[in-house]
């Protein structure tokens, strides 16, 4: 009886062995590259403030973040510099290939569409349509808005609808600087534009208050973005950010940069 | 002094009668998880499914999936590939078990036991149903085995994911176990029986949007673009699909189909097959 006890408790515990075995195995080789060829490498637009801004001193939270983390991995950030990434609406035709980085940055949306092709790793930084008002200033009926639509892939006609509801008066600007001058003249003392973007306006024009318009308009969460299929590399990836996380090293980052880790921008 | 008044004594009737009951429909099931156990067979079935599917299949199919070029959508599943075969696995394990488990209906028909059993007292529906939870117990644990390989394949399981998971496992196993019995009560021989299980599992299971993708974002008219209209169909017509979804909406939070369906096709499954079980369980 206890001979059978014992034959039995064996099978178990060898074909158990052999099953948690198999959980701790590589799923891929994602990492072993990295480390092998000793270098991380980030495909990002060539401007795409704060998170890529192209100046060395500053270069933006993305690129701080991620070259913390390859220092901590021990090996060197090398920066791919896309120029076509966020100019075309189409994000095929940036070709931004397996070939030429292992992670994207520089305002990957970690929506459910992006997983479709990327892992992506949720750095907490949200983007939507925001109001920046001068103090005192309110929407009523009639008056006219300043709109920066940007290249942040936020939802626009829902915004148009949103905004000829209440009765506004839509003035288009070409760029977050077209914006600010809008401002500054008393064109119109709101403007509308994505929650990074007003982060320009902001600095150019102190004293501003910045509010989130409704989430039905749409808002996302910005990431970092690796290939699909990449476990092992996402993995050390995060890991890694989760220290940094909890040295508060992040958090240096965000008040570097103006950022929160959730909310609008701060000013 | 108690007095035991003839009321009293029919509920003590009652009482050692339910008693009587449970007894025997522990013995039952404890026999078959007993036996399942000491198959050294299918135990290692059980244990070489999920390395095989997840392990072997899921990481050499993998690449085939991952992102190439940003913003190509190869794979329209917002997952890896492993991270969406991965609960298919668990279906698969209790498929496998819950039907092989109904085998023992034709060892104890062969062997004499059944005959034993059916002369006692014990209604036919208890003994039934102590065969079904065994096999259902028995697979439910072999479905169990595939949760060890969840940080192989990248899905972060919570407490509250495991207990819904197992209740949803659990439903799954008693049907399928059922609808082993079903079969068992066809076959007379355990040859016949091997053959016709596989007949029935693999179709099943091909056929359950398992190893590939139903797009979700697609219309009914678009999905028959992209795959002929007659697998569609089987799909759609098996009801082992809706219980993949809902094990997938459970562990790695995608549906392919209203979350509600799943839990009501097993459960609808599990009364079912049970009840055709039982009447041809009572007929032989």
């Amino acid at each position: 009886m206890a001979r059978r006890l014992y034959s039995d408790l064996g099978a178990f515990a060898l074909l158990g062995s052999l099953l948690v075995g198999a959980s701790l195995l590589q799923p891929d080789t994602s990492l072993q590259l990295v480390e092998q060829a000793g270098v991380l490498r980030i495909c990002v637009p060539d401007s795409f403030p704060p998170l890529v801004t192209g100046v060395a001193a500053n270069p933006g939270f993305d690129v701080s973040v991620l070259e913390e983390i390859a220092k901590r991995m021990k090996v060197r950030l090398a920066l791919n510099v896309n120029t076509t990434m966020g100019r075309d609406f189409n994000p095929g035709n940036w070709r931004v290939t397996r070939a030429q980085c292992e992670v994207v940055a520089g305002g990957v949306l970690t929506s459910r569409t992006t997983k479709s092709f990327l892992e992506t790793i949720d750095t907490g930084i949200e983007n939507g349509w925001v109001q920046i008002a001068k103090s005192g200033a309110a929407i009523e009926p009639g008056k006219p808005v300043g709109v920066y639509p940007g290249f942040s892939g936020l939802d626009r006609l829902t915004l148009s609808t949103y905004l000829r509801e209440k009765g506004l008066r839509i003035v288009l600007a070409s760029s977050p600087e077209a914006l600010s001058q809008g401002l500054k003249t008393s064109q119109y003392d709101i403007a509308v534009a994505s929650s990074l973007d007003s982060l320009q306006t902001a600095n150019a024009l102190p004293g501003l208050t910045s509010t989130w318009l409704p989430e039905s308009l749409g808002r996302f969460a910005f990431g970092f973005g690796l290939w699909k299929g990449d476990v092992t590399l996402k993995r050390r990836i995060l890991s890694t950010y989760r220290q940094l996380e909890q040295d508060g090293f992040l958090d240096k980052q965000r008040q570097r940069y103006g950022l929160r880790a959730s909310g609008p921008a701060t000013f | 002094m108690s007095m035991i008044t003839a009321d009293g004594e029919e509920e003590s009737e009652n009482i050692a009668l339910v008693r009587v009951v449970l007894g025997g429909l522990y013995a039952i099931w404890l026999r078959e998880v007993k036996r399942a156990i000491r198959d050294r067979g299918q135990l290692f079935g059980g244990f070489s499914r999920p390395i095989l599917w997840v392990v072997i299949m899921g990481v050499g199919l993998n690449p085939y999936f991952r992102g190439e070029v940003y913003g190509e959508v190869r794979f329209v599943v917002p997952y890896t590939y492993l991270q969406f075969i991965f609960p298919a696995v668990i279906a698969l394990n209790i498929l496998y078990t819950s039907v092989q488990a109904a085998v023992s209906v034709i060892w104890d028909r062969e062997f004499g036991f059944l005959r034993e059993v059916l002369v006692s007292p014990m209604p036919r529906s208890v003994i039934l149903l102590g065969k079904v939870l065994g096999g259902a117990t028995v697979a439910l644990f072999h479905g169990s085995l595939a949760l060890v390989l969840s940080y192989f394949a990248d899905v972060p399981i919570s407490p509250g994911d495991i207990l819904s998971g197992l209740g949803l496992m659990f439903l799954l196993a008693f049907g399928l176990t059922s609808l082993g019995v079903i079969i068992a009560n066809r076959i007379r021989s355990f040859e016949g029986f091997g053959v016709f299980s596989n007949a029935v599992i693999l179709p099943l299971y091909f056929t359950s949007s398992s190893v590939f993708p139903l797009d979700p974002a697609l219309t009914s008219a678009q999905t028959r673009v992209v795959y002929p209209e007659w697998l569609v169909r089987v799909v759609e017509l098996n009801p082992l699909t809706y219980a993949v979804d809902a094990l997938r909406g459970n562990f790695i939070h995608f549906y392919q189909f209203d979350p509600r369906l799943g839990p009501l096709v097993m459960a609808a499954m599990a009364v079912g097959f049970f009840t055709i079980a039982l009447i041809e369980f009572r007929r032989n």
